[in-house]
């Protein structure tokens, strides 16, 4: 029994300290974003980083622990580039950058928001290439990456995002050959277009990276 | 500050010396004016209007060589100085018989925004011209060029004044002292090369010029005879120029701050050995570092590095400054320990490195020759942790301590005791987890301004007589009851704390009108009782927050005195009665939060004459009847907080009318006061909401200022959502959920684009979604369950990134998120590409994975429940559990209340 009583002592304590702990990482790391960005419309004014945790902050959205679960900055005219602290949103669920001006590489460290479910930053100006890390993200449903200047091969990994349901790179500088497994097999040709894609792959006829 | 301090020196040797040589002439005078120059000084006079009489020496009968400013050559009688100040009018150009003047100071007059006289260019003897202060406007005339005799020109502080080029200047081949601040400046590009040309320049001013450029194209500038070169509050906008490395060896003062300029600070700046003033704070974006090299300006006695973006540590050279008076390192990014030999800085009077990021330990030993130090400044500064012994005697005696949100704590520093002309002392959050000791109340009696909050201080306060003007113990642990206050106090911050007791012993303790409260805030205590009847005594009072208390009874018609009220909160007791009709008396109320309380009636008519309010809450009280039309009228108000009543009726049309709602705010609106530098002014920072913008409560404290929000759910609204409601196109929230409320959706929804969360569910709404929702794209938050809504779920990223839950209980919606399929005529509908991959053999699929799943668990648990008792035991207790969580989520509105204690 005692051992038993000092571990539940333990994960109380454990349970009381995280959150407070995380929610401030959470609101380091989107002050850290803000620095990056830049905001001529004011978009990102109220994120005051003095702030307990950044819940009341707009365009951000919290759950009911106080974790970042979205992030809604779509068609807000911010540009910059994206730095590696957003891997710490341990609990986003919802990345929401699309229609804006940001550049630069889509970073690795994305890979580890394993809550995501929507990654859109579509119409951009990244570029480099897709990042492998993407494909541990288990959760993703929704992929658009379409009309930014991405270039290199689709990751073949994210062939095992079996909950992915929409996929768009569209409208990119991309080359190789089209995965056709899990669940590539369902989307559409559009997805693909405008690229320097060389069609579906042929395992085992053509290199994967066929073009690049 | 740089800039005002050298002119208030230069203003101060000029008095001495003109205040000396006159007086001293009056003493040894023994000839008379002439009578020409006496006629021309008359005319002067004339034109002259003389509000202070400082004319009235000046008359007929006199000597004019006696008269009040007037200075002759003790030899000759010719008139040699001339000083007119406080005066106005008009300067006659009799002046000009003036022919020996060679000192005219004008300064410090009202000349009506006239033109500077033109005729001072032909005073050919003139060696010092001052006409600083004196109103005059219009283009500066270029015969002042002609003055080649002038050593001083001062025009400064004539702000309308300014000039089309500066090239007529070159005739001023003697001058040394050049002040021009204030004079618009910015038509002339070459600024730099033209003042560089003179050949004795020993002081150049020219801060607030409305200059743009320093010229860093140019390699070298002469400036070598320079030794003080004021360049501040213009607007540069780029880096410190190459030059700067090349000024005067003789350099005595620097002024650049407030000058927007950029980039790295160049280091040879800190080269010039004979440098006092170093003037270079608020140029945000300017970075680099403090070289060790600065070790080596010994002279140096005022350095405001201050508001700048300085990254590195403090160096430990600058332990050599031994005439250092003023050091501000305050607002920067400077990491790193703060070294010891700061203790050396004898002469020390300021010392701020407040709001960096400095670690380590500050000891006794970093303030061991500090015998001058009055002000020091080391808040902010979070993982700085002040350590001495708890006998400490330090060297100096402070008027400023400002020590909040550094560590300070556990124990209640005792070296405070020593100090006995504090004026501020602020320390909250400094993590002090101790009793309050017994000589602290006594010995605060003579401090102005406390700031305790945000620790655990503890200590019976009910037998304390506090006395400071400002006083914010907020967040502690004081208990007992409220404790007394002199009729100096004119704040009061006892918030969240542990007090008890009946309010009205507080309110009733002053049957007198002398006193000055004017900011009240005891929430989240736990007094108790009724309102009191004690209100009139407290007309002063602008900020009342007696919330999350346990007070009963009614709003006493009594509140209605306090017409100076700006926020009047209640929330969170339990009131009741009706709001009473006095308190229409208080115009300039902004803020009211009478939440969750036992309100009832009707939400009166007269709220339409409070034209200020800004946030207007009665949520979760027994309000009855229409929202009036008069809340309409309230065209500043940025939050309307209605929900939870039994209000009924439709949503007025006329709230597009609000116009806070509808336009961008021309300036920020803030509700909250408070600075921690030297020009420490803590107003009040407690006005904080409780909203519900998101499906869950949240407190917003800073960022309400930017929030624009409507909540009517929870009440039995009906009628249709009025589509004038689109214009409000700054809306933040709108809940409306849980009413009657019928008919469409407004057609022109989306044009609210600042929408992060809409929720309408549980009306009965009908018709479509409007295509118009796909614009939102803030959108975070959407709930438009159980309604009537038909049709095709219009696609974006933002609609379809919601739970099917969020629409589910409309059986006629379909497409993505919900599992329904839309039939071809509702597939007609807009169907763009996002949302475009659910095909038939997905979401077939979807039918027999859940058909199958279905079969395997109802097995798997039935026949578990089945065979097993303590598994069904236990399954049941579960389902009772989250029909409670259940049923708390579907009457979210009437969880009426909530402390924040518990």
């Amino acid at each position: 029994m005692a051992p038993l009583s000092l571990l539940s002592v333990f994960v109380t304590f454990l349970l009381s300290f995280t959150p407070a702990l995380s929610t401030n990482s959470e609101g380091n790391a989107l002050h850290a974003l803000r620095r990056r960005l830049s905001d001529p419309t004011n978009v990102l004014q109220s994120w005051d980083p003095t702030l307990v945790n950044p819940c009341t902050w707009f365009h951000v959205t919290c759950d009911s622990n106080n974790h970042v679960i979205r992030l809604d900055l779509g068609n807000s005219n911010v540009s910059g580039a994206l730095g590696p602290e957003l891997g710490e949103l341990k609990h986003l669920q919802y990345l929401e950058l699309y229609r804006n001006e940001i550049g630069g590489k889509i970073p690795e460290e994305l890979g580890s928001l394993k809550n995501l479910v929507s990654m859109d930053l579509y119409e951009n100006k990244f570029e480099g290439e897709i990042p492998k890390s993407i494909a541990k993200l288990k959760s993703l449903r929704f992929l658009r990456l379409n009309n930014n200047k991405l270039a290199g091969s689709i990751p073949r990994e994210l062939t095992s995002l079996s909950n992915l349901k929409v996929f768009d790179v569209s409208n990119n500088n991309l080359c190789g050959t089209i995965p056709v497994d899990g669940p590539f097999a369902t989307f559409p040709m559009e997805s693909f277009e405008n690229n320097r894609l060389s069609g579906p792959e042929l395992q085992g006829l053509v290199p994967y990276d066929f073009g690049c | 500050m740089g800039a005002s301090l050298a002119s208030h020196l230069i203003f101060l040797l000029w008095f001495f010396a003109s205040t000396v040589s006159l007086s001293f002439f009056k003493a040894e005078s023994n000839v008379f004016c002439n009578e020409k120059e006496k006629q021309a000084l008359l005319s002067l006079k004339r034109g002259l209007t003389d509000p202070e009489n400082v004319l009235s020496s000046w008359s007929d009968h006199e000597d004019c060589c006696r008269w009040e400013g007037v200075h002759c050559d003790n030899k000759t009688g010719q008139v040699t100085e001339l000083s007119v100040n406080s005066a106005g009018g008009e300067v006659s150009s009799s002046l000009l018989e003036l022919e020996h003047l060679n000192y005219l100071d004008l300064s410090h007059n009202n000349f009506n925004c006239t033109r500077i006289p033109s005729f001072l260019g032909s005073m050919g003897s003139l060696t010092h011209l001052d006409l600083s202060g004196a109103n005059f406007c219009g283009l500066i005339p270029h015969q002042l060029g002609n003055l080649s005799s002038l050593r001083y020109l001062s025009l400064e502080y004539n702000p309308g004044i300014y000039v089309d080029n500066l090239r007529w200047m070159s005739g001023l081949s003697a001058i040394q002292y050049l002040i021009l601040s204030s004079a618009d400046l910015h038509r002339e590009d070459d600024w730099v090369q033209i003042m560089s040309k003179f050949p004795s320049l020993s002081e150049l001013r020219l801060s607030g010029c409305q200059l743009n450029s320093l010229n860093p194209s140019l390699g070298f500038v002469n400036f070598t005879s320079v030794t003080s070169l004021d360049l501040s509050s213009n607007n540069f906008n780029h880096e410190i120029p190459n030059w700067f490395s090349n000024l005067s060896t003789s350099l005595s003062a620097l002024e650049l701050d407030s000058a927007s300029l950029k980039g790295e600070i160049p280091p040879s700046i800190f080269n010039y050995q004979k440098l006092e003033y170093l003037i270079l704070d608020d140029n945000y974006q300017l970075t680099g570092t403090i070289p060790e090299s600065i070790g080596q300006i010994q002279h140096l006695r005022f350095l405001d590095l201050n508001d700048n973006s300085i990254s590195g540590s403090i160096p430990s050279s600058i332990g050599n400054l031994s005439s250092m008076e003023i050091l501000f390192l305050h607002h920067n990014k400077l990491n790193g320990t703060v070294p010891k030999s700061l203790g050396l800085l004898s002469s020390l009077v300021s010392l701020g490195i407040y709001d960096n990021s400095l670690t380590g330990t500050l000891g006794e030993e970093h303030f061991s020759k500090l015998l001058h130090l009055k002000e020091l400044g080391i808040s902010h500064n979070a993982h700085l942790f002040l350590n001495v012994n708890s006998n400490w005697v330090p060297p100096f005696q402070l008027t400023e301590a400002l020590m909040s949100s550094c560590k300070v704590g556990p124990k209640f520093p005792t070296w405070l005791q020593t100090q006995r002309f504090l004026r501020v002392l602020d320390m909250s959050k400094t993590e002090i987890s101790d009793k309050v000791p017994s000589w602290f109340w006594n010995w605060t009696s003579n401090i102005e301004t406390i700031n305790l909050s945000n620790n655990h201080i503890e200590g019976d306060v009910s037998d304390v007589l506090l006395n400071s003007s400002v006083l914010n113990l907020r967040s502690n642990q004081f208990k007992g009851q409220m404790p007394q206050i002199s009729a100096n106090v004119k704040e009061l911050n006892i918030a969240d704390n542990l007090l008890s007791g009946p309010i009205s012993t507080f309110m009733c303790q002053k049957k007198n009108r002398e006193n000055e409260l004017e900011v009240l805030d005891a929430s989240n205590n736990h007094l108790f009782g009724e309102l009191s009847h004690c209100w009139r005594y407290w007309e002063s009072l602008k900020h009342l927050n007696l919330g999350s208390n346990s007070l009963i009874g009614r709003i006493p018609n009594s509140m209605g005195s306090l017409a100076n009220l700006i926020s009047l909160r209640l929330q969170n007791n339990t009131i009741s009665g009706e709001i009473p009709s006095s308190l229409k008396n208080c115009l300039q109320i902004e803020f009211i939060d009478m939440g969750e309380n036992h309100l009832l009636g009707t939400i009166p008519l007269w709220i339409g004459e409070m034209t200020s309010l800004l946030i207007f809450r009665l949520r979760s009280n027994e309000f009855k009847g229409h929202i009036p039309q008069q809340i309409c009228q309230l065209t500043h108000l940025r939050v309307l907080d209605l929900a939870n009543n039994s209000l009924s009726g439709p949503i007025p049309k006329c709230l597009k009318n609000i116009s806070a709602m509808a336009f961008p705010d021309p300036d920020i609106v803030t509700f909250s006061y408070g600075k921690f530098g030297f020009d420490y002014d803590f107003v009040y920072d407690g006005n904080n909401l409780m909203l519900v913008p998101k499906g869950h409560k949240l407190e917003y404290e800073k960022n309400l200022a930017f929030v624009k929000s409507i909540d009517l759910s929870c009440n039995n609204l009906n009628g249709s959502i009025p589509t004038e409601i689109s214009v409000l196109f700054e809306l933040n929230f709108l809940n409306l959920s849980e009413n009657h409320l019928m008919g469409n959706i407004p057609e022109k929804f989306g044009s609210m684009k600042q929408l992060e969360s809409v929720d309408l569910s549980r009306n009965n709404l009908s018709g479509e979604i409007p295509p118009s929702m796909s614009n939102l794209t803030f959108l975070s938050y959407l709930d438009l369950s159980y309604n009537n809504l038909s049709g095709r779920i219009p696609s974006s990223t933002q609609l379809q990134s919601f739970d099917a839950a969020r629409y589910i209980g409309n059986p006629q919606l379909c497409g993505d998120p919900l599992p329904k399929k839309c039939t071809i005529e509702e597939e007609s509908l807009n169907r763009s590409r996002i949302g475009k991959t659910d095909d038939d053999s997905e979401i077939s699929s979807f039918y027999i994975s859940m058909a199958v799943g279905f079969i395997a668990s109802f097995w798997a648990v039935c026949g578990a429940l089945f065979f097993n008792r303590t598994w069904r035991h236990t399954y049941f207790r579960f389902l009772d559990g989250t029909k409670d969580w259940l049923l708390e989520k579907l009457c979210s509105c009437n969880l009426s209340k909530w402390k924040a204690s518990s």
